[in-house]
């Protein structure tokens, strides 16, 4: 049985509504997991800087309805976190290729924080326009989730709003974090320099790739790499940020180890929000094989329930202090803080540099089904198609049955290789294939 | 609790089972007889657990699972109406009834059959329903199927006729859920009738609760998907469909008379006559994005198929009608401007306002969503902001401070150019109106000087030196801090507002462009032989993966060199490979003819190399991999661990001088056959680097080949070819097959090395006619208009396309080559066409490969093919720009005509790749500027391309380094210089003009005199007046 898209319903929709002068956004919340479900509210209060919120909002809205891949666009619902005088809000492109995050620092709202936790909020139309018309100078409130039940009047009768998030969505959720602990500051552009910068991106129905790169104090995009410029793919994916760029005070661009992802990260004061790139417009996070290395090995059921009594949504997640807290082995803790990202518990928070904990509001057996070249390569192992021809320090040969070949893995000192198709197509940059996952996990 | 079910009847034979342990349980299902599919839950508690499980346990018996196995239906909770019958019948006996009304097109049996036959039986005729629809639906192969042939000439079609699909698919619309439904795309064809008294009788009974999400999905899905407006008011008067906004927004913008059965002038009519359509769901038309932008028709055959816009025509109505609000739709105008919507649609709701002749008063009320649009991406959205914010700008209502507010980020695009312009004239207005504002105008005037653009910034300035005073701390802050963004003299004019303080403007060290020919070193990264068998398997992975050429050659190396690491298994572990090829497709020549080899090699070892496959690409130069692959095949088969002659020793595809001698000394020791192709190649990947090591080995090779490797080696720069060809040519009937004959080689030899002198020693040979064998090939290059004519269908008259402008030039020959004179094989007279190009960038890198160190043949192809026209080439042309940012490359005529007119390309990706690598080559003072100035001016003077691509490519020079200004300068100067001025001037010429005058401030030059002569004449064009009083003052 292949793992189905998760299908769930809203109560409620998202409002806008103008009252007396002062403006509503009640967002409606779903998610999977019963007890936060059953959470009526997680904040109300106001927002310090409306203008600049919305503005981040419609960005983030632009994200969650575009695809740059073969996947039609359809309108994926962000996910907040509230908590720790935090709210976050996370959302992904349908074809899975950008990520967006908008951390809104304490300073940002004003209000009360009634329950930690992390849900999926409903982003509508009407809602959306509604944020679109919100002015400079403004009073607006926000409430995530809401007390009382909503009055439907006759104008106002909205359906209520059924939802699919495909496994592949959820999925990259989960990798997009292990990349972004990844990566490193490369550029930190001024106001000027953010604008000389996109003034260079190429205008038009240009696509593929560029390089950010430092030229003379100024920053261009360029089609040609220098050693220290930042790839960037897919490029004219950074249009989505055309919004804010204009009143972003600091740009900072990031960059995963291997080139291949990256990260733009604009700062408000406020808030900031960070938007990352797969490699390419027509790869998605959710197809990288970042996570697999670290599911070979199983995380403690326990410490999944045991960590959401430890933190609150937003909370940093400091392996260290909880290692000596709870007299865990350092070497483990650092395995357990990618295990814990990768079966959607931890987000990464770039500027910070750490982690923090959130539970994605999906249940956990669902996201740890969703591997297929895990759960593949544990069908190889289980059919008994594997089979290990030398074991000695250093080399590892083994056969393991393809579909009506049998492929060679080799792993020695110039790394894993196998025959297969995945293997020869990517030469080991999209992670390991079903092959040598199943050696891994066999040896 | 467990329990074992099973289900048996005529077309399953499975079993569920449930087992339940405290907290969680297992289901294991599958066939009976085999141990089936496990799953594990786990729960918080126990009663979770249990509750659920039962509640699974309920599911699988009310379909019919039961503990013996007979189908049973459980008798729990009947649907509520529907006069007929719990039934529990024989499901064969329903399908054999289902089978009969399809056969007998029995339309009316259908209902009576639902109303005996669903209750009950729904997941049985369910899955019958879904092999009818494969059976009688689905477009196939018929050719085994004679009886439902019906056209002839293909063997493809349906097996029922239009009734029966339509009894097919009512029967699903009735029977089945939304996510079995969700992929039938006939379902939607089927509901276009639902006003035929047959198709609504079965869908009230049906009453399908999934058809908004299903139309829906669809609508969003695609276009064409989008169902008929009054289908769906039809199904909601029938209660089959209640309101969804997005649903009937898409659906009623999505009207098109040719898809429709209403007529353009009847829809308009009902949706201005019907207040449900012009009071609920018009106005949704603002929230959601349709196409109602495409929306044409017309009312006879004779117009224009988009003779009249049906929205234009609706919003019209219902304006004039007083149905739609005047204010609502101004508003709602406004609003949607800064959606991310289709730019075209936003742009059908801007005319339509504009066309209101709408009043300050009514523009009021909606400034701040006005000011909102400043801050717009797309410049129409803000050139329409702008033009109706000066309407209201004088009023006394107007949020002078908001709109100022909002300003900032516009003020510093330089994508809203003319917008700033127009804003400069009301900032003007407005500090003249409301002084309190003043050091707020100031300051976002001098926001403008991060736009490069000359004209602006002066009249910024301008405006600045007349309303700004002097002891404004803050404004001198922010214009010193811009002033290294200031363009031309704009810096000194505005010295006086600006921070005294700070240092005086230094003029950049002015560091002259001189061309410097560097011989760099190529004989760098040694080439890596496979270490052992593993090295070699995954190479195979490697070369299917990679671009680089030199995986191909190490490959075809390990087989003539390597045999011995080859195990015995080889070919079973070669098997993945060999279906990987057999899978893919080369578009590069050499790799799709490698394969071929490859895939015999893996199969078995010692199968002679045998080819039946043939490219459909007829380039000469690629297909040498044709006689390169038999010759290589012809090594194997000697048995001699010989590497080829051609063989790379360094990456990417040099052949070191040392190693060459030796190879080819072995040879002669060993006997063993010269390939005439193989050292064609051999040479040309010779550099003259490290030849002291070689030279000394020249005394062990005799006769003629002895000669040409001095030649090659620069030793002697004799050519003494045996001339006893004109015997040969008159016996060439009876040659021999070991034909001594080096001439061609030693014609290789001099164009490689000497590739731009002229060897006299082969006139009177068969060379001599062939281009680049006596001298370099310099063909006269003509640019010529080109057009097509067509006739217009209405007028019946002829009509001319736009023209073009087409490079052309004459090749002396009809066919191919004299053998392995490489450089010649295809400056042929062939017909340009689809087959005869490089088309990718693998192909020419294969090119360049067999000939590094002269790429004028290449040169001259891609002129032919790639770039003839400036709107024609594609990916090859990048791969043209990857060699030549290479080491090494040699700049000529035509390379440097090729490079120039990539500057003029169409595609934007290729044009700023040309303009990284110009600003790379300068860089390494690499590129002949006044060589490739000449090859601009060609092309200007000759109409090539448009000129703003080349302005916007060579721009990209400017403020990289002091070099690269001193670079921009000699190119400009060079071609203000060469250009007939007296001529109509190229549209654009004066983005040039004020990259001059920037540039001559910014290195702090004079203009050349020649130059200045140039302007002087030039001096009454009213578009360059005020520059040219700046280069001459």
């Amino acid at each position: 049985m292949s793992t189905t898209d998760l299908a769930y319903q809203y109560n409620s929709v998202s409002t806008y509504t103008r009252e007396n002068g002062i403006n509503s956004l009640v967002l409606a919340h779903q998610t999977e997991i019963e007890t936060v479900n059953n959470i009526p509210c997680f904040f109300w209060g106001t927002l310090t800087d409306p203008y600049t919120t919305a503005k981040c909002w419609s960005t983030i809205a632009k994200v969650v309805r575009s695809s740059f891949g073969p996947v039609p666009p359809s309108l994926r619902d962000p996910i907040v976190s509230a908590g720790t005088e935090r709210i976050r809000f996370e959302g992904f492109s349908s074809c899975n290729g950008v990520y967006v995050r908008l951390d809104m620092k304490p300073e940002s709202i004003d209000g009360e924080f009634i329950a930690s936790g992390t849900t999926n909020v409903d982003f509508n139309d009407p809602m959306l326009n509604a944020l679109n018309s919100i002015q400079k100078n403004e009073k607006v409130t926000l409430a995530v989730g809401q007390e009382d039940v909503q009055v439907i009047t006759a104008k106002t009768k909205v359906t209520e709003k059924k939802v699919t998030l495909p496994t592949r969505w959820i999925k990259g959720l989960t990798s997009v974090q292990l990349y972004l602990a990844d990566m490193e500051l490369k550029f930190e552009l001024n106001k000027i320099q953010t604008i000389q910068l996109f003034q260079t991106l190429p205008k038009g129905n240009v696509k593929g790739e560029f390089y950010i790169t430092k030229r003379a104090g100024k920053f261009t995009f360029s089609t040609l790499t220098t050693a220290d410029s930042v790839r960037v793919g897919g490029i004219h994916r950074l249009r989505l940020l055309d919004g804010i760029l204009a009143i972003a005070e600091k740009v900072y661009i990031y960059e995963s180890a291997d080139r291949q992802t990256c990260a733009v990260v604009c700062e408000f004061g406020k808030m900031q929000l960070l938007m990352a790139f797969s490699p390419d417009a027509y790869r998605g996070f959710s197809g990288e094989g970042k996570v697999l290395e670290n599911m070979t090995e199983n995380v403690p059921m326990e410490w999944v329930y045991g960590l959401n009594s430890l933190l609150k949504s937003n909370e940093t997640f400091d392996p260290t202090l909880l290692s000596i807290e709870h007299d865990i082995d350092f070497g483990t803790m650092d395995q357990l803080t990618s295990s814990l990202s990768s079966v959607g518990l931890l987000g990464y928070d770039l500027m910070a540099r750490n982690h923090f904990y959130r539970q994605l509001p999906f249940k956990t057996e669902r996201i740890l089904s969703l591997n297929p070249r895990l759960k593949n390569a544990k069908k190889l192992i289980d059919n008994e198609e594997v089979q290990v021809i030398r074991k000695e320090p250093g080399y590892i040969e083994a056969i393991v049955k393809g579909s009506d070949v049998q492929h060679k893995v080799v792993m020695d000192d110039k790394g894993d290789r196998c025959t297969c198709q995945w293997f020869t197509t990517y030469q080991g940059k999209r992670g390991i294939c079903k092959h040598i996952l199943a050696v891994k996990m066999v040896i | 609790m467990n329990k074992h079910l099973k289900y048996i009847d005529g077309t399953s034979d499975k079993f569920w089972q449930i087992e339940v342990n405290e907290a969680s349980y297992t289901v294991t299902y599958g066939k009976n007889g085999t141990s089936g599919t496990s799953q594990t839950k786990s729960f918080d508690s126990n009663e979770a657990c249990l509750k659920t499980a039962e509640k699974l346990l309920n599911e699988k018996l009310k379909k019919g699972y039961s503990e013996n196995g007979e189908v049973l239906v459980s008798p729990g909770k009947p649907k509520p109406e529907k006069a007929g019958q719990s039934s529990k019948t024989d499901i064969s006996v329903i399908i054999e009834a289902y089978d009969q009304l399809i056969k007998t097109k029995n339309k009316q049996g259908l209902l009576p059959f639902l109303e005996e036959y669903t209750k009950g039986n729904v997941e049985g005729l369910k899955k019958h329903i879904k092999k009818s629809k494969r059976y009688w639906v689905d477009y196939t192969d018929l050719s085994q199927d004679p009886d439902f042939k019906k056209r002839k000439g293909s063997d493809w079609g349906h097996r029922g006729d239009q009734q029966q699909i339509e009894l097919v698919i009512l029967s699903a619309i009735a029977v089945m859920d939304r996510a079995s439904i969700n992929a039938w795309d006939e379902v939607l064809n089927a509901l276009k009738d639902a006003d035929k008294p047959f198709t609504l009788e079965v869908l009230q009974w049906a009453r399908p609760s999934w058809l908004g999400d299903f139309l829906l999905d669809r609508a969003k899905r695609n276009e064409w998907q989008r169902i008929d407006y009054n289908v769906l008011r039809f199904l909601e008067t029938h209660g089959l469909l209640s309101f969804q906004p997005e649903l009937y927004a898409l659906c009623l913008g999505g009207y098109s008379e040719w898809s429709s059965a209403v007529k353009g002038r009847t829809f308009i009519r009902k949706v201005a006559d019907d207040p449900v359509a012009y009071e609920r769901d018009v106005p949704e038309l603002f929230n959601y994005e349709t196409g109602l932008n495409n929306s044409y028709f017309r009312d006879n055959d004779k117009e224009a198929y988009d003779a009249h816009h049906t929205w234009a025509i609706i919003y019209d109505t219902l304006l004039a009608e007083g149905k739609l609000s005047r204010d609502y739709f101004i508003e709602q105008t406004i609003l949607i401007q800064t959606k991310d919507w289709n730019n075209t649609l936003k742009s059908f709701f801007r005319k339509k306002m504009i066309e209101l002749d709408v009043q300050p008063a009514e523009l009021l009320p909606h400034q701040e969503s006005l000011f909102a649009c400043l801050q717009h991406a797309a410049t129409p959205v803000v050139n329409f902001a702008i033009e109706l914010i000066k309407k209201i700008q004088d009023h006394d209502d107007f949020q002078v401070r908001s709109f100022l507010d909002w300003l900032e980020p516009l003020m510093m695009s330089s994508s809203h150019k003319g917008a700033v312009k127009t804003i400069l004239t009301i900032l003007e207005k407005l500090n003249k109106r409301y002084p309190e504002y003043h050091t707020k105008i100031t300051s976002l005037l001098a926001d403008i000087y991060v736009i490069p653009d000359l004209g602006l910034q002066e009249k910024a300035s301008k405006l600045l030196l007349k309303i700004a005073s002097g002891n404004d701390a803050e404004l001198s802050e922010k214009l010193t801090s811009y002033a290294a963004l200031m363009q031309g003299n704009v810096k000194s004019s505005l010295s006086i507002l600006m921070n005294e303080e700070a240092d005086p403007v230094v003029p950049e060290t002015f560091e002259n462009y001189q061309y410097i020919p560097a011989q760099e070193k190529v004989l760098v990264d040694e080439v890596v032989l496979p270490q052992d068998w593993n090295d070699i398997l995954f190479l195979f992975g490697k070369f299917i993966a990679s671009e680089d050429i030199i995986d191909a050659e190490l490959l075809l190396n390990t087989l003539i060199t390597q045999k011995h690491l080859f195990p015995e298994d080889y070919s079973g572990q070669l098997q993945p490979y060999h279906k990987q090829l057999e899978k893919g497709y080369f578009e590069e020549l050499y790799k799709y003819y490698v394969s071929v080899f490859l895939k015999q090699k893996i199969q078995d070892l010692q199968m002679p190399f045998s080819l039946n496959e043939k490219s459909y690409r007829t380039v000469n130069t690629l297909l040498l991999i044709k006689p390169y692959l038999f010759a290589v095949q012809k090594r194997i088969d000697s048995g001699k661990q010989l590497p080829m002659l051609s063989f790379p020793t360094h990456l990417p595809y040099w052949v070191a001088p040392e190693v060459l001698l030796q190879r080819l000394i072995t040879c002669q020791n060993e006997g063993e056959d010269i390939d005439k192709l193989d050292l064609s190649i051999a040479i040309s990947r010779m550099p003259r680097e490290d030849t002291a090591a070689a030279i000394p080995l020249l005394e062990q090779l005799s006769g003629e080949l002895k000669d040409l490797m001095a030649f090659c080696l620069g030793v002697s720069k004799k050519i003494t070819f045996k001339n006893g060809s004109f015997m040969n040519k008159l016996l060439s009937v009876v040659k021999t097959a070991k034909d001594e004959d080096l001439k061609s080689r030693w014609a290789m030899a001099a164009r490689t090395y000497y590739p731009d002198e002229t060897f006299p020693e082969f006139e009177g040979t068969d060379l001599e006619s062939v281009p680049f064998a006596v001298s370099p090939f310099k063909p006269v290059i003509t640019i010529d208009e080109r057009w097509d004519e067509y006739q217009n269908y209405q007028t019946k008259k002829k009509e001319r396309t736009p023209s073009w402008y087409e490079i052309n030039f004459d090749l002396p020959r009809d066919q191919k080559g004299l053998d392995y004179f490489i450089y010649a094989g295809d400056l042929i007279n062939k017909k340009r066409g689809w087959d005869y190009g490089l088309s990718n960038a693998g192909n020419v890198y294969h090119w360049n490969s067999m000939m590094p160190q002269n790429p004028d043949a290449l040169a001259y192809f891609m002129l032919r093919s790639s770039c003839y026209r400036s709107d024609y080439g594609g990916h090859e042309l990048k791969g043209f720009l990857n060699i030549l940012n290479g080491p090494g490359f040699r700049f000529s005529e035509a390379t440097t005509l090729v490079l120039a007119c990539i500057f003029f390309q169409d595609k934007k990706d290729i044009r700023l790749m040309a303009a990284e690598t110009l600003i790379n080559l300068v860089e390494r003072q690499a590129l002949d500027l006044k060589l490739l100035s000449e090859k601009i001016v060609f092309l200007i003077a000759h109409k090539y391309g448009p000129f703003s691509r080349l302005v916007e490519s060579l721009g990209s020079l400017k403020d990289n380094s002091p070099l690269h200004n001193a670079a921009f300068l000699q190119v400009m100067e060079n071609i203000f210089k060469n250009l007939d001025t007296a001529e109509k001037l190229p549209v654009n010429f004066k983005k040039l003009v004020e990259h001059y005058v920037d540039i001559l401030s910014k290195t702090n030059q004079q203009p050349d005199v020649a130059v200045s002569l140039v302007f002087e004449k030039l001096k009454d064009n009213a578009a360059l007046k005020t520059l040219i009083k700046q280069i001459l003052k």
